[in-house]
């Protein structure tokens, strides 16, 4: 069985970008019931926007509604709910029982029990797979033997995260957030305080003044064959947060090894580790899939994502009489420098940067101004979507 | 309102008694993760007859995660107590409801999931489960709080309203691991420590924090003490938690005694500068600068 691939989007230009490099259905939050309210673009408008731009590619939207509400938060939900069942959305996912059962008295829609349920077993998914919930998100706890046990015991859909950062607790039972900087945690005001830095004591004697409890982010490309042959339904991909480079350049790899893998034409593992290393990235490792727990799993002194590629701009257009392109620049990039080109459906490339002219038809030496469009030369063609990642050397 | 203690040993019960207890939270050496006086279910058992006979209740604390792997051993553990009348199993994961509704107990649980229970309109989802009933999150208001006071629900609510409070429940073991990579290996014996953590913005403020082979829980770094509010909440809790991790034997007899007694001025005056009134007039913000 093929496997969904889940992308995270922020906004409406990582929608069309998860969409249009692999992920068969992506996963966004509203301003209102999202964990991710805090940074959220997405007004039920663009929400709507979402929903056609991937229907029309045949693929999903789903949007998150997973807070732990207060009763304040639930004024708005009945509206919420009918608003995102009247402008089609594929799937809500959702951690609270109340949201869960209004849900299901007021629409049709499908129902995804989040990850913030923190479900460890298959008699969890048999139940709320019996109360109504299609899929469950399990638990990032679990390792891949545990999920297949799980798989074998219920009827639920399974959704397992792949890859990406992750709560170093079990999600919905931090609050680390709530004590340190009056910001919920469980309603999308999570401040990370689990990636600060602290100072250790042990019976009030200072033994360490670097302590961290940040966990690696998780890379779980060589247990993918495998939960593909357990039967899990969606492999997700955490990180609404981050940039359209990162989320084009791991669903991409994702993509590819899937579906590589589906065809017999499994390439060594190195080819999509390395490509998931051109976005800007964290150190990563297999979180619990392996084995559980262990120190080789957390995170010290690192303070700054590392990647080998930067990402420096976006094609608008491109004109095929005069081979140049129209670009929306992101990063800085020079005359003489190596750019690869990274599209969704073909091989990369590489191209030299000959010229560059501001839309003005200015001759500049350098791009140095994010989000300002340029123009340059590229005897490649290019399209609307491909991205540009300056080769460091 | 039934003032719910944790028990240090069976010599104790007594004393507890005199001092105001009604109900004694045992912890399990299976089940409970960061057990301060972990007993077999052998000792449960004896326990719980001698607490019985003593005209007291005994719960439980089954505060893990089931795995898959737990099913069938967590399922043999509360037949074994169900026969032995232990009147409640306060549990930490939803699915032990699911299990307990399996073997016909579910009548026996406290849903008690920590940050979870924020809102009074899944009284009647719990209602329906048949659960006895569910502790508040410590994470809302006293406004909060008192809307499920007006619930119709007859459900029964309880509140850990004393003593250090979990704010952190993580499977990685965060000491161990740190230790490993720093080589600190001098500083081992982790159990038998008490550690604590202090963020270099907030220097005033030491957050313990305990691993065992469950994982690593944090605590808040105040105690809570509940003596402002609890005259307005005892008509509507049924049962009222006090924390006894971290805390002295002496403290936590006086902490008894407090609420038993309704008399909180000796407390307040040997112990009130470590504690505080933690979000029962605090509210949290969704979005930086809401508050």
């Amino acid at each position: 069985m093929k496997p969904e691939l889940l992308a995270p989007a922020g906004d409406l230009e990582k929608v069309k970008i998860a969409l249009l490099y692999g992920a068969d259905a992506v996963y966004i939050g509203g301003k209102t019931f999202s964990l991710r309210a805090r940074a959220s673009k997405f007004g039920v408008n663009d929400i709507f926007e979402a929903v056609n731009f991937a229907h029309k590619l045949k693929k999903k939207i789903y949007v998150t509604c997973n807070i732990v509400p207060h009763s304040e938060d639930l004024k708005e939900l009945d509206d919420y709910l009918l608003d995102l069942e009247r402008i089609n959305v594929d799937a809500i996912i959702v951690s609270n029982p109340y949201v869960l059962k209004r849900a299901q008295e007021l629409t049709d829609l499908e129902i995804h029990v989040s990850t913030q349920q923190s479900v460890t077993n298959s008699i969890e998914c048999e139940y709320w797979f019996s109360n109504g919930a299609k899929r469950i998100v399990l638990a990032r706890e679990l390792t891949v033997e545990e999920i297949a046990s799980i798989k074998e015991k219920t009827n639920a859909e399974l959704e397992v995260f792949i890859h990406g950062g992750m709560c170093v607790s079990y999600s919905g039972r931090c609050t680390l957030s709530n004590v340190m900087s009056l910001r919920d945690a469980n309603r999308g005001g999570c401040a990370h305080s689990c990636r600060w830095e602290y100072e250790l004591l042990k019976n009030q004697e200072l033994i360490a003044s670097d302590f961290q409890m940040a966990s690696k982010d998780l890379a779980a490309i060589e247990f993918v064959p495998r939960l593909i042959d357990i039967g899990v339904d969606s492999l997700k991909i955490e990180g609404r947060m981050k940039s359209i480079h990162y989320i084009a350049t791991i669903v991409h790899a994702y993509r590819r090894l899937i579906d590589d893998y589906l065809k017999d034409s499994l390439q060594p593992m190195e080819i999509y580790e390395n490509e998931i290393k051109k976005a800007e990235h964290r150190p990563t490792g297999s979180g619990f899939l392996k084995s559980g727990s262990s120190s080789e799993q957390q995170l010290y002194k690192v303070h700054q994502e590392e990647h080998v590629k930067e990402f420096c701009g976006i094609v608008i257009s491109y004109d095929h009489l005069h081979k140049k392109a129209l670009i929306e620049q992101r990063n800085f990039f020079t005359i003489n420098d190596t750019i690869e080109i990274f599209s969704p459906d073909r091989e990369t490339m590489q191209i030299k940067i000959g010229s560059i002219q501001s839309e003005n038809k200015e001759e500049l030496d350098a791009a140095r101004h994010p989000l300002q469009k340029i123009i340059i030369d590229s005897d490649i063609p290019l399209k609307p979507y491909d991205l540009l990642r300056r080769v460091i050397e | 309102m039934k003032i719910v203690v944790t028990l240090k040993n069976i010599e104790e019960i007594p004393e507890l008694i005199h001092l105001g207890a009604d109900v004694f939270l045992l912890e399990s050496n299976t089940y409970t993760r960061a057990a301060k006086y972990p007993f077999s279910l052998e000792e449960i058992i004896d326990i719980a007859k001698t607490i019985h006979k003593k005209k007291k209740k005994t719960y439980i604390l089954l505060n893990t995660f089931i795995h898959e792997q737990d099913i069938e051993g967590i399922r043999s553990f509360l037949s074994a107590l169900d026969k032995s009348k232990v009147e409640a199993f306060v549990c930490y994961d939803f699915s032990l409801i699911i299990i307990a509704k399996e073997l016909n107990m579910e009548q026996k649980i406290i849903y008690q999931p920590g940050t979870m229970n924020t809102h009074p309109k899944d009284m009647a989802i719990f209602k329906d489960l048949g659960i006895k009933g569910i502790t508040i999150s410590r994470e809302i208001t006293f406004a909060e709080i008192c809307e499920f006071f007006q619930e119709n629900e007859k459900l029964e609510l309880s509140l850990s309203g004393h003593g250090y409070q979990e704010m952190f429940y993580s499977k990685r073991k965060l000491l161990e691991s740190f230790m490993l990579s720093q080589k600190k290996h001098e500083f081992g014996v982790i159990p038998d420590a008490f550690f604590q953590i202090r963020e270099k913005m907030r220097p005033d403020s030491y957050f313990p924090i305990f691993e065992d082979g469950f994982g690593t829980q944090i605590y808040r770094g105040k105690k809570l003490a509940s003596f402002d509010f609890i005259e307005w909440m005892e008509p509507y809790i049924q049962d009222f938690f006090i924390e006894r991790r971290f805390i002295s034997d002496q403290e936590y007899y006086a902490s008894i005694k407090a609420y038993a007694l309704k008399d909180y001025v000796p407390f307040t005056k040997e112990y009130g500068s470590e504690y505080d009134t933690g979000f029962f007039m605090q509210k949290t913000e969704k979005i930086k600068g809401d508050l």
